[in-house]
């Protein structure tokens, strides 16, 4: 075949010649996608800077510089798929995100379809229907099964609470983490006098309230929603006299900031930022310097830092081709070592879901989120 | 390769063969493609059926809780509400799930599920409105729930609608694939017929060409052309067939320019045998012209001799002292013609063993030579005698000159004397006759010596009658002998006048027995020539008949063209 490989040395030439002219080697680019505007989001474009930064700064990958795509879904699963056939036309290797569940969940079958699918590595997708979104569908974070079940055992067991109502947010994570929850609590012989849905950051929940105060009396709520949502409730329920502590998954991350009316609230994390390992000790003094007066990373971030040098260490060993990626990533903690991220160990079962990482139980004490145990 | 028939036909069938694998591996193919695309398509309708009824089943169902309670409050229509909602949660999932949908269909999808949502979430206030009996807002609350509950029915409509349409397109799709399989199918069966008629054609013609050609080869070799013949180009199975035609032509060529050669050769050699029997013929006439002669002049020196023979007997009865002489030539004589006449049906026996014209030709030469010899003694002989009738003469004038002296006395001795004179003279002139006859056999001897000798240098071999025949001569020249001793005897005793006569008796009995001799002698070559001529004759009509055969034969042959 002399023929094809001068064909092939022809095109190196011309690659090189090209990329010689243009002054610089093609950076390697790399797809950010999630609620990127969203206070929960915004740390995850942080992460991905501060670690694009860093690994550029120590020379790239395969003598290449990496490069971001940021794009914002607004946590919308319609902005999720349209982002996701985007970036999947487009020149990116991978994908770190999206960053809720819902629009992971949207997203999936674009990336996992055709014939060069894509890598999406999710850092915060909690839902347990994550796990079968398909082959290139990757998620740093336990799954809500692994939280819902954590706070239902910490509020049985931990707690002693027998009475439980559950608000939940009618999405994907939502269902998720109170469904696992509902299941766990109730199999250990709690009862849930309600389980209400809502929507929107700022729920109208006002007549399920009161008749949880007037006619339920719950020993505690349950929030399976986010931190905006939690507050708005928990300050609805207060205002109607519902005393009862409050626990959320890893949506509540960074509830000790909403004040005084998150004393005592518990809440779930597959991150800390006071874990006490070298990584991330490293991590947080790195957020800190780049990152000054801003509040330290949350979990997103922290996920998304690993994604981003967990893709870096990937497209050094096999390439930087998307199959490549996926067959290399499908293998650390399997046939390839399990890969020490700053929140810790990462190594995927073969549904792409991290293993053996435990869930934080952490409670609101002055301000602070305090790691009050793990399960 | 495909000189060979066989392989012609294996090659043309493997062809076929090939072609029929992958026609039926097309079709297997295509029913197998075919069926694939169809369970496929068969199976995402039925999970987009399933799922589409399950989805609005399970939202029909929810509502349906949804309005009991409103009705009739109930924890366990709370908690039936919850879990028909999750129900249809999982029928959305498994929608989201399904390959056939658009982008478009997703974002249905998603406000699906959003409805879903802002359905439980409007019930769930509504819920607790009747709880707290505030059943005013409680329908309000219900009424801005039904709201989303007819969007959600819309959508899934228009979901069903968009994957119906898409399973039109399937259908339509399925069509196209097994119609241009369909067609790409009758095109390869079609090239299979054509390489089968194709196959089925070039073999047959591959057999009949060479066949007419090696048919005309062979009927040309049956019409005696047995000249070099270019079959040409065939198949393996044919050349071989051919080779064989070729090899049949080639000895037979052989055989046929073999039959020509020795046609040729039997022609000439029978010209040859042919010329030769007719000089032998001739020969053989001549021979027995020149015996004839021979027997003749024997037959007159016979005469002469027996003349001489009376005369000498006159003269033995004359002289006493001639007569002892003359008796012992007698014997002699009586010996000699019993011996002769031995000899001669010896030497007839021996003739009639002669059957070959050669051994009598050579014979005949023998004895010829043997008869000028037997010739130049009966010269000698003759001078002796006429040395002997001279002296005789002399001898006789002398008696008269001695009878005039005597008177009366020697009268009667003069008249013997005088007959004696003139038997002097008469067996003189006898003499000259006999030298004179013999000198003619002689010079026609010499003429048959000369043509036996020809005949002899023709012919050779032959030996027991030419030795038979030299035996008799033999035993003739042993009887000549004596002849000749005897004949010294008479000369010894005519010296003493008596003697003299009688033994010139004796020889002249001699002379005439050798004459007869000569004469049987001659009888028998001539005997012999004539059974020479004879056997020539047959001889020369048989070379007649072999050359008129080997003529048919050249005839013959000649049709061959080689």
């Amino acid at each position: 075949m002399p023929h094809t490989r001068r064909a092939r040395t022809f095109a190196l030439l011309a690659l090189l010649l090209a990329t010689a002219c243009s002054g610089e080697v093609q950076p390697i680019r790399i797809g950010v996608a999630g609620a990127l505007s969203d206070p929960i989001g915004e740390p995850m474009r942080r992460a991905a800077r501060l670690a694009v930064a860093e690994i550029n700064a120590a020379g790239g990958v395969r003598g290449r510089r990496l490069e971001l795509l940021e794009r914002d879904d607004h946590a919308s699963p319609d902005s999720a798929v349209r982002i996701a056939a985007e970036l999947y036309g487009s020149d990116v290797v991978a994908v770190v995100g999206h960053l809720f569940s819902g629009p992971t969940l949207a997203a999936a079958p674009i990336y996992n379809s055709g014939a060069t699918p894509l890598v999406e590595i999710s850092p915060s997708s909690s839902a347990p229907e994550v796990s079968d979104a398909g082959p290139y569908t990757f998620r740093l974070c336990p799954s809500d099964l692994a939280h819902g079940d954590a706070l239902a055992r910490w509020m049985s067991e931990r707690l002693e609470l027998k009475t439980g109502a559950i608000f939940y947010l009618d999405d994907d994570y939502g269902r998720g983490i109170r469904h696992a929850f509902t299941e766990q609590f109730m199999r250990r012989g709690g009862t849930l006098v309600g389980i209400e849905p809502y929507l929107g950051s700022t729920p109208d929940v006002a007549p399920q309230l009161d008749r949880l105060a007037r006619l339920a009396r719950p020993q505690f709520l349950f929030v399976a929603g986010n931190r905006d949502e939690a507050e708005s409730i928990l300050r609805e329920a207060r205002a109607r006299g519902i005393s009862v502590p409050l626990a959320g998954g890893d949506g509540l991350e960074g509830f000790e900031s909403v004040g005084p009316l998150a004393e005592g609230s518990y809440v779930s994390a597959a991150y800390h930022p006071a874990l006490n390992t070298q990584a991330n000790r490293t991590f947080v003094a790195a957020w800190a310097r780049a990152y000054p007066g801003t509040p330290p990373p949350n979990q997103p971030a922290a996920a998304t830092y690993d994604a981003i040098q967990l893709l870096a260490r990937v497209i050094r060993d096999a390439g930087p081709s998307r199959d490549a990626i996926r067959q290399a990533l499908a293998d650390v903690g399997r046939s390839a070592p399990p890969f020490d991220g700053v929140a810790g160990r990462i190594a995927f079962d073969s549904l792409g879901d991290v293993t053996e990482r435990p869930v934080f139980i952490t409670v609101v004490r002055d301000g602070q989120a305090l790691l009050a145990g793990s399960l | 390769m495909l000189q060979s028939l066989r392989n012609r036909v294996l090659a043309g069938m493997g062809l076929l063969l090939l072609l029929v694998c992958v026609l039926a591996a097309l079709a297997a193919s295509t029913i197998g493609s075919l069926d694939a695309m169809l369970s496929r398509q068969l199976a995402t309708l039925l999970e987009v059926g399933n799922v589409g009824t399950g989805l609005v089943s399970a939202v029909n169902a929810q509502i349906r809780v949804a309005e009991t309670y409103m009705l009739q409050p109930a924890d366990s229509l709370r908690l039936a509400f919850v879990e028909q909602g999750d129900n249809g949660y999982r029928f959305i999932n498994r929608y989201r799930e399904l390959s056939t949908l658009s982008t478009g269909d997703r974002g249905t999808l998603n406000r699906v599920a959003d409805q879903q949502a802002r359905l439980e979430v409007a019930f769930s206030r509504a819920f607790a409105l009747v709880d707290l009996g505030r059943l005013e807002e409680a329908r309000a609350a219900a009424d801005v729930a039904r709201r989303p509950a007819i969007a959600l029915v819309q959508d899934l409509q228009r979901l069903n609608r968009s994957q119906q349409s898409i399973a039109q397109q399937a259908q339509q799709r399925l069509r196209d694939a097994s119609a241009s399989r369909r067609t790409l199918l009758w095109v390869l069966v079609a090239a299979v017929i054509a390489i089968g008629l194709g196959t089925a054609y070039a073999v047959v013609r591959a057999i009949d060409a060479p066949l007419r050609r090696m048919v005309a080869a062979a009927d040309r070799f049956g019409a005696g052309d047995l000249r070099p013949l270019d079959t040409g180009e065939m198949p393996t199975e044919l050349a071989l067939l051919a080779g064989a035609l070729e090899a049949m032509r080639v000895r037979l060529r052989a055989l046929v320019e073999a039959v020509v050669g020795e046609s040729h050769r039997i022609s000439a050699s029978a010209g040859d045998y042919s010329a030769m029997s007719q000089e032998l013929a001739a020969t053989s006439g001549e021979i027995s012209t020149a015996m004839v002669r021979v027997a003749e002049s024997a037959e007159r020196q016979a005469l002469g001799m027996r003349a001489a023979d009376a005369l000498l007997v006159n003269a033995r009865e004359a002289t006493l002292g001639n007569s002892t002489a003359a008796r012992h030539v007698a014997g002699i004589g009586e010996r000699i013609e019993a011996l002769a006449a031995y000899h001669r049906r010896d030497i007839l026996t021996a003739g009639q063993t002669l059957l070959a014209v050669r051994e009598v030709v050579q014979t005949s030469t023998a004895q010829v030579q043997e008869l000028v010899r037997v010739s130049r003694s009966i010269t000698e002989f003759i001078d002796l005698v006429k040395q002997i009738s001279t002296q005789s003469n002399l001898l006789a004038l002398n008696a008269a000159i001695e009878a005039a002296r005597a008177g009366e006395h020697g009268r009667g001795f003069g008249i013997v004397a005088d007959e004696l004179r003139r038997l002097a003279d008469t067996s003189a002139q006898a003499a000259e006759d006999v030298e004179r006859s013999v000198a003619q056999v002689q010079e026609r001897m010499r003429g048959v010596a000369a043509t036996m000798d020809l005949g002899s240098a023709k012919v050779s071999g032959v030996e027991a009658v030419a030795e038979a025949a030299a035996r008799a001569l033999e035993e003739i020249i042993a009887t000549v002998g004596s002849v000749r001793s005897a004949a010294a005897a008479v000369a010894e005793q005519a010296r003493q006048s008596e003697a003299v006569v009688e033994e010139l008796g004796a020889r002249t009995a001699e002379a005439g027995l050798a004459a007869n001799d000569n004469a049987a002698a001659s009888e028998q070559v001539t005997a012999a020539a004539e059974e020479q001529s004879a056997s020539t004759e047959e001889m020369a009509a048989a070379a007649a008949e072999l050359l008129q055969a080997s003529n048919r034969l050249g005839a013959l042959v000649a049709e061959f063209r080689i």
